[in-house]
């Protein structure tokens, strides 16, 4: 290249680049919002790290997206690799190759309306990360009986991957904390201590969070249930076990689940993608129904039950959020939203901003907007602080 | 002899260096402090602009600005050092770069941190010695091939058991040697002198391969050649255009990637119907962008390279569009698979050995896809949808070429009407490409159907 054209270039390079850096930073100043909201639009989506529906939905990755958004940013604990190679070095090989391929918490079931169910008395590393599950395959280090001991308040708590703690360590996950804070700020008054039980699980969608809720969760005795939705719920993924029961011929457990299989015309000879295509359709329905299902659970049961909405994106609350929270309430239930927990936090709250789990700081958020939530919301007052 | 033009690999010398080589280097490699700033300048731009915008990840603005940090004391290192140079800075950008996720972890030990980072490039440093040894020895080399395909065939066991290290250090042995060990190895099976060390750990260990998990598979004798072969300063502006480009079609990729992907379950109707059949080829915009980020970052570094992707989506035949789109694959492709095969067959029958050479080169791409996605995810998979894929593709290739061969290059129709038909083909590969990627990455071909058919 001739000295002159270099300069041109490096000049009329030197324009653009000033053009394009000036404008992601008057888009960072929010002056663009006013002025040219469409700009301010495509800046917002451009910087939107997190994911699409079709990777929130597990749906099916292009070639190239599966392999180059390959998890990169997972946590790496360096005290267990070289525990391997020690192992190797010892002659110990079939275990270093054990411990490689890690452990799963949840285990595949032959029969019943659970797809998954998880594991029982065991120690697994999951994401680089101890999970320990109790003898009721809860995560917890204790083994509590299922009878309520006197003095007891008893929250049981029932979400997914989020509120289990997925690739945090147990003490960091949100519940423990604010199990911990109800134990140290209210242990002693109205109760001798507070118990969280936590029945959540990997992948668990509404109808598996609803199933736990009419079959696990009142056996524990607890005063108070939360029940914990995102929006999620919505997509299909939620619905995409509903076709895999029938696929399967299992027990759909619930009569209006049978309601809208016959709706959505399901048929055994149907591609498990066309029979979740189907059910998304009706997602809306199904949804305003499981809300149904727990206020009239909640009045059977006379177990309060409160709706805890869980934000899962730092970018805005989703509007399923919000109107999930309209169908709850309309369903004569209390709703806990965890809207404000992220506001303003940058995407490094997450593990990895992909999959749009919460980190140790995420969890922190989540902590603290929880329990100022249940000292706020009146039926949890009644049911955790207040006297008689 | 004709050999389609589609085919052609760009060509390359495999001469012995010219005498005078490291004079103009020399001279390539003159220092100019205002040039030298302005392109700092575009550099310090570029990694805010990466920065502002959050494009990619945190982990893409790290790579990103190692290697406009080594880009530094490479310009100023005397020409005898600068590969040093350049090999130190991917040591410690690795070292620091796959350590990174342990920074949060206040209990690791910064002995456990550095000894973890170390192991990514001591680890890899080792095998590349082995591999360069096992392929310059004086054996007949069929026999180095053999050995460093048995040492080969234990890293694939120890990637899919995710053997003692964790599965992001495989994926990086994986990244570093997959393809570039088979190019290099080509290299050496014509090579008339041994080649350097040095040159062989630079092509090995790219900087931005570490980051990047699908990376162009850049020609060896292309690499090597493009070093200093012409003013530094011009090389690294035109690797600061190439940056800007990947970095705009990285944009244009997150505007698909929110507003226009779409997966078979949410096809519901005729325009998500289209946007589920066009949108898997057109987010092709992030393979491409990355290519043109990790190319361009070698550009500062002196190193010359070919365009990686040009203008794929205005490709008006097949073979044009075999020509635009990963060149570089495309090259490999040629240089290893098809000319071996086609100079084989063509003395008995040049038709034969056309169809067999294509036919070769899009089963061995086949076979390399499913290989690449074994190193990066441990998991060897070849699916029908994929035989589907490159089998149709491969039959476009071959029929468009033999039509070529037959009729010749004809000139384009001038005028409006000529631009109308141009618009038409490009039209209609277009579609053709988006469709069968719309089948490629999709769960089968039942799915398909009844994701397309959504009214049934």
């Amino acid at each position: 290249m001739q000295p002159a054209n270099l300069i041109q270039s490096m000049l009329r390079t030197t324009a653009l680049l000033a053009a394009l850096t000036g404008g992601a930073w008057a888009w960072r100043g929010g002056w663009l919002r006013a002025t040219v909201p469409p700009v301010q639009a495509v800046f917002d989506t451009v910087s939107n790290t997190g994911p699409n529906n079709v990777d929130l939905d597990d749906q099916v990755q292009n070639y190239y997206e599966g392999n180059m958004t390959v998890d990169r940013d997972a946590r790496f604990q360096p005290g267990g690799t070289l525990a391997k190679l020690g192992r190797l070095l010892m002659g110990r090989a079939a275990e270093a190759v054990e411990e490689s391929r890690g452990n799963e918490p949840t285990e595949a079931t032959d029969s019943g309306f659970l797809l998954r169910r998880p594991q029982t008395s065991v120690e697994v590393t999951h994401f680089n990360v101890p999970v320990r599950l109790n003898r009721w395959g809860h995560r917890a280090n204790e083994d509590y009986d299922l009878h309520k001991p006197a003095g007891v308040c008893r929250i049981a708590y029932i979400g997914s991957s989020n509120s289990l703690g997925h690739g945090v360590r147990l003490e960091e996950s949100f519940l423990r904390r604010v199990e911990a804070r109800l134990k140290r700020e209210f242990g002693g008054k109205r109760f001798e201590r507070y118990e969280l039980i936590n029945i959540s699980c990997f992948g668990y969608h509404i109808l598996e969070r609803l199933f736990m809720l009419d079959t696990e969760a009142a056996k524990f005795e607890p005063d108070l249930i939360l029940f914990e939705y995102t929006y999620l719920d919505m997509r299909g993924l939620a619905f995409n076990t509903l076709a895999q029961r029938f696929q399967k011929g299992r027990p759909l457990h619930f009569e209006f689940l049978d309601h809208f299989v016959k709706e959505a015309g399901l048929k055994p000879t149907d591609s498990y993608e066309k029979m979740c295509q189907r059910l998304t359709r009706l997602n809306r329905p199904i949804v305003q129904r499981c809300y149904d299902e727990i206020g009239r659970y909640t009045k059977e049961r006379m177990i309060p039950v409160c709706v805890v909405g869980m934000r899962l994106e730092v970018e805005c609350v989703h509007p399923d959020l919000v109107w999930q929270a309209q169908v709850a309430r309309k369903a004569g239930l209390d709703v806990i939203g965890l809207f404000d927990a992220y506001e303003g936090q940058p995407p490094s709250i997450y593990l990895n901003p992909r999959d749009r789990h919460p980190g140790p700081k995420g969890h922190g958020l989540l902590a603290d907007e929880l329990y100022k939530d249940l000292l706020a919301d009146p039926l949890a007052r009644k049911c955790l602080f207040m006297a008689g | 002899m004709s050999v389609a033009p589609a085919l052609q690999p760009v060509p390359h010398s495999r001469s012995a260096p010219q005498p005078g080589a490291a004079d103009r280097q020399r001279d390539h490699a003159r220092i100019h402090l205002p040039r030298f700033v302005l392109l700092l300048l575009q550099l310090a731009m570029l990694l805010a602009f990466i920065r502002w915008c959050n494009i990619e990840s945190g982990a893409f603005f790290f790579i990103c600005l190692y290697g406009v940090a080594g880009f530094i004391p490479h310009y100023f290192a005397p020409l005898a050092l600068k590969k040093l140079v350049m090999l130190a800075m991917i040591g410690l950008s690795a070292t620091v770069y796959t350590a990174r996720p342990v920074l949060d972890e206040s209990r690791v030990s910064l002995f456990l941190l550095v000894g973890a980072g170390m192991a990514t490039v001591l680890l890899p440093a080792l095998l590349a010695a082995f591999f360069y040894k096992v392929l310059w020895m004086k054996r007949a080399f069929g026999l180095r091939v053999g050995l460093i395909a048995i040492v080969g065939a234990l890293l694939a066991w120890g990637r899919s058991e995710a053997f003692v290290l964790p599965n992001p250090y495989w994926r990086i042995i994986g990244t570093l040697f997959m393809f570039r060990l088979i190019a290099y190895a080509y290299e050496v099976k014509i090579a008339r002198q041994r080649e350097s060390f040095t040159d062989f750990l630079c092509y090995i260990f790219m900087l931005p391969a570490y980051h990047f998990p699908v990376f162009p598979v850049v020609d060896y004798s292309t690499f090597k050649k493009g070093w200093l072969s012409e003013d530094i300063h011009a090389t690294a502006q035109r690797g600061i255009v190439m940056i800007l480009r990947g970095l705009l079609q990285l944009c244009v990729y997150r505007l698909i990637y929110h507003w226009m992907a779409i997966g078979p379950v949410d096809v519901n109707s005729l325009w998500t119907m289209l946007k589920y059949v066009f949108h898997g080829y057109l987010m092709y915009v992030h393979v491409s962008g990355q290519f043109h980020v990790a190319v361009g970052l070698l550009h500062l570094y002196g190193y010359k390279l070919p365009d990686t992707n040009r203008w794929y989506f205005l490709a008006d035949s097949f073979t044009d569009y075999w020509r635009r789109i990963n060149i570089y694959w495309k090259d490999f492709m040629v240089k290893v698979f098809y000319y071996p095969a086609y100079f084989r067959l063509r003395k008995k029958n040049e038709a034969v050995a056309l169809a067999v050479a294509t036919a070769w080169v899009f089963l061995m791409t086949t076979l390399l896809h499913a290989y690449q996605t074994f190193w990066i995810h441990g998991v060897f998979e070849l699916r029908a949808n994929d035989i589907i894929f490159w089998s149709l593709l491969g039959l476009l290739v071959w029929v468009t070429v033999r039509r070529e061969m037959r009729g010749g290059q004809k000139k384009p129709q001038a005028g409006a009407a000529g631009m109308a038909l141009r618009a038409l083909r490009t039209l209609g590969v277009f579609v053709t490409i988006s469709v069968l990627w719309s089948i490629w990455n999709c769960g089968s071909l039942r799915t398909w159907l009844d994701t397309v058919m959504y009214w049934r």
